[in-house]
């Protein structure tokens, strides 16, 4: 194993507002070694997007930050502090989920490329659009010569996407942040957008954090996956353990019945999870997950369940996990009792029906 | 070129409603006769003609009958022919450079408007760059630490500034820097360009100060929620500095609300500008205007209305074509 490139340990970040302080990231770590990827998943709200964007500088100044964050050795809010200027954008940068609002409307494509090479690498106007030519041609796209003297809304969502990462890419970084970068595109265009980016950070030998709530994203392209939930780590493994057993945390099991898969018959309904995420306020006792959980138990209510090694490499933080004694215990006396411990009535777990005569819910 | 073409047929339908909407008014609120030939134009000639009242000729010592005076005059500003038809004699003059004669002092309305125009315009560019130079920089420091000391105390200040009155500022000022410190002349000079400048500072300042505020308040504005764009964060990833961000990035989308309102605002100063003329006795059109529309100076009136309706105009033309210029989304087409 070697030294990893990214170490976050224990981070905490939390925002003050008028309610109190909102725990968005709480507790958080991982390792991320020089050429690998991690993915991390979760719903709105789970903590992913503001553990990225801590890592990036990019939190307003009323977010609080605790713990620490290591890159390549050196401390990430140190480097902060000393107002760095070559490092991000250039060590590391970060593309974002929507390719539409993340481009500068009234700047051409070359020139939002370029200025991170002027800026950065110290070359000229010329130099400088002569290599955000290179790069476009390296994302895919054809007759670049033509594309730098176009606006973004001169092009389509998927070409924007490889413009972002034309752009991200062009002070050659040693990790690649990718917020649920291909949410805002369609299908199609989704797979080749993180086909691209899984060959160029293979070609470029560079690390990457893939962002997304879709665990089907993740599959079969990173090496490794976080699944967070109330700013909280869930369960971390790497991805085919993850996708042997389907999850071990009955948060990780519900993420996946909601995706669509080939491989199962048509029709199959896909299960929604009840309730909405929480928005940690102050302190929580007990896991986040509990409110929508159908394996919790009375001791899920008082105690945060400790992330342990269930496998290896595979931590889990559940007092039930899925497939275990204690979870098939668990799931039985909820089902018996018509509720579980936290009053959630275990009937919103069936597969709701589709009305034959509307086709609605 | 189309646009350009249809843009140009727009400025001019413009002008002539608003040319034909005064030359209709000042027809039908004042009697263009009385103002050329004042009280005869009541003799009722029609009564003289067939015998009923006595001609009271004698008029100034001539031996012309007063009814013959009229005539004349209908005769020579063409009063007898319909209102359309003198309209279009009207516009057939303007179009050769010829806005007539001024009832009051037989001065060509040219030469009246060419005297006076020049003043309006420079007081307008130099109100208008005082408060661009006071309004873009605050706007950008108060939008880059919004919710600030700097920023509250501006956007306080601006309030004060809006709803001050022009008279009270201009006067307040008058006594300050003429009266009090005597800084500026107290007489408007016109000699070379420093002294009409000198005579100038005063009043573009009073003009230049509420302007400033409104200023200030729409680009802060467009400026704090510019920021919130995601292109910004991802700016911010790229690794560029705040300043580069901020002028590079930023400014340029959020000149909308600004540049709008710049260009009504510059087409409502040129004529628009009475009080701070007034107070600082700046002939200027402004002042021009309201005493032509007083003295029912028709040919006075109609040119200024021609020229101060043309330059708003041209000046919110410039605007739209450079919003296209802020924005490549705008297009020109529409």
């Amino acid at each position: 194993m070697s030294a990893p490139l990214v170490s976050v340990e224990d981070l905490h970040v939390s925002f003050l507002t008028e309610q109190g302080s909102v725990r968005a990231v709480d507790g958080v770590s991982f390792d991320l070694e020089p050429g690998k990827s991690i993915g991390i998943v979760g719903e709105s709200g789970s903590g992913k997007s503001v553990t990225a964007k801590t890592l990036m500088n990019l939190l307003p100044s009323y977010a609080q930050v605790e713990g620490s964050m290591k890159f390549d050795g050196r401390d990430l809010r140190e480097i902060a502090g000393k107002k760095e200027k070559h490092f991000w954008g250039v060590e590391m940068t970060m593309i974002f989920q929507d390719p539409m609002t993340s481009l500068n409307p009234v700047k051409r494509v070359g020139e939002q490329i370029a200025e991170s090479l002027r800026v950065h690498m110290n070359r000229s106007r010329n130099e400088a659009m002569a290599e955000a030519g290179d790069l476009l041609e390296q994302v895919g796209i054809p007759e670049p010569a033509k594309r730098l003297r176009q606006y973004p809304h001169e092009l389509s969502g998927g070409l924007r996407q490889r413009v972002v990462i034309a752009i991200a890419l062009a002070c050659g970084p040693r990790l690649l942040i990718a917020d649920e970068p291909t949410t805002a595109l369609d299908v199609t265009v989704q797979k080749h957008i993180l086909d691209l980016l899984d060959d160029l950070r293979k070609e470029r030998g560079m690390s990457m954090i893939l962002i997304t709530h879709d665990l089907g994203v993740v599959k079969g392209r990173t090496d490794e996956i976080m699944v967070m939930y109330g700013g909280r780590t869930m369960e971390e493994a790497p991805t085919p353990t993850l996708f042997e057993c389907d999850g071990l945390h009955p948060y990780t099991e519900a993420l996946n019945a909601t995706i669509p898969r080939i491989d199962t018959p048509s029709h199959t309904r896909l299960v929604p999870i009840p309730g909405k995420p929480p928005e940690v306020i102050g302190k929580i006792i007990g896991c986040p997950f509990v409110q929508r959980c159908r394996y919790s138990t009375s001791e899920c209510l008082t105690e945060m369940p400790p992330l342990v090694e269930q496998g290896e490499g595979h931590f889990c933080a559940c007092h039930n996990p899925v497939g275990t004694p204690e979870g098939i215990n668990a799931r039985e006396a909820n089902q018996n009792a018509g509720y579980t411990p936290a009053g959630l009535d275990m009937k919103e777990f069936e597969i709701p029906a589709v009305r034959r005569d509307t086709g609605e819910l | 070129m189309g646009f350009l073409l249809k843009r140009i047929a727009q400025m001019v339908s413009v002008i002539i409603a608003a040319t034909f909407l005064a030359f209709a008014a000042m027809n039908y609120l004042g009697d263009p006769l009385f103002n050329v030939v004042g009280f005869v134009a009541s003799v009722d000639c029609d009564a003289v003609s067939a015998g009923e009242i006595e001609d009271v000729s004698g008029q100034g010592g001539t031996d012309v009958g007063d009814c013959e005076v009229v005539e004349a005059a209908r005769e020579k500003y063409h009063l007898n022919d319909p209102l359309p038809v003198r309209y279009v004699r009207w516009v057939g003059d303007v179009v050769q450079g010829d806005l007539g004669v001024s009832f009051k002092n037989s001065m060509p309305v040219t030469t009246i408007i060419g005297n006076r125009l020049p003043k309006s315009i420079f007081l307008m560019v130099v109100a208008e760059i005082f408060a661009l130079v006071i309004a873009v920089p605050a706007a950008i420091r108060a939008a880059y630490k919004a919710n600030r000391a700097f920023d509250k105390s501006a956007t306080v200040s601006s309030f004060g500034f809006i709803s001050l009155p022009n008279f009270a500022l201009g006067v307040i000022l008058f006594y300050l820097f003429v009266v009090k410190w005597q800084i500026f002349p107290s007489r408007y000079e016109d000699d070379d360009f420093f002294t009409r400048l000198r005579s100038t500072v005063l009043p573009g300042m009073t003009l230049a100060l509420p302007l400033a505020a409104t200023y200030f308040r729409l680009l802060r504005t467009d400026l704090i929620t510019t920021l919130q764009e995601d292109f910004v964060l991802m700016a911010k990833a790229k690794g560029l500095s705040d300043r580069w961000i901020m002028f590079r990035h930023v400014l340029r989308p959020s000149l909308f609300s600004l540049v709008t309102v710049f260009g009504l605002s510059t087409g409502g100063l040129i004529g628009g500008a009475l009080v701070v003329e007034q107070i600082f006795v700046i002939p200027g059109l402004g002042r021009t205007f309201v005493e032509a529309v007083i003295r029912d100076d028709f040919p006075l009136v109609l040119g200024l209305v021609t020229i101060i309706s043309s330059s708003f105009i041209a000046i919110n033309f410039i605007v739209d074509i450079f919003y296209s210029v802020i924005d490549p989304r705008v297009s020109r087409e529409t």
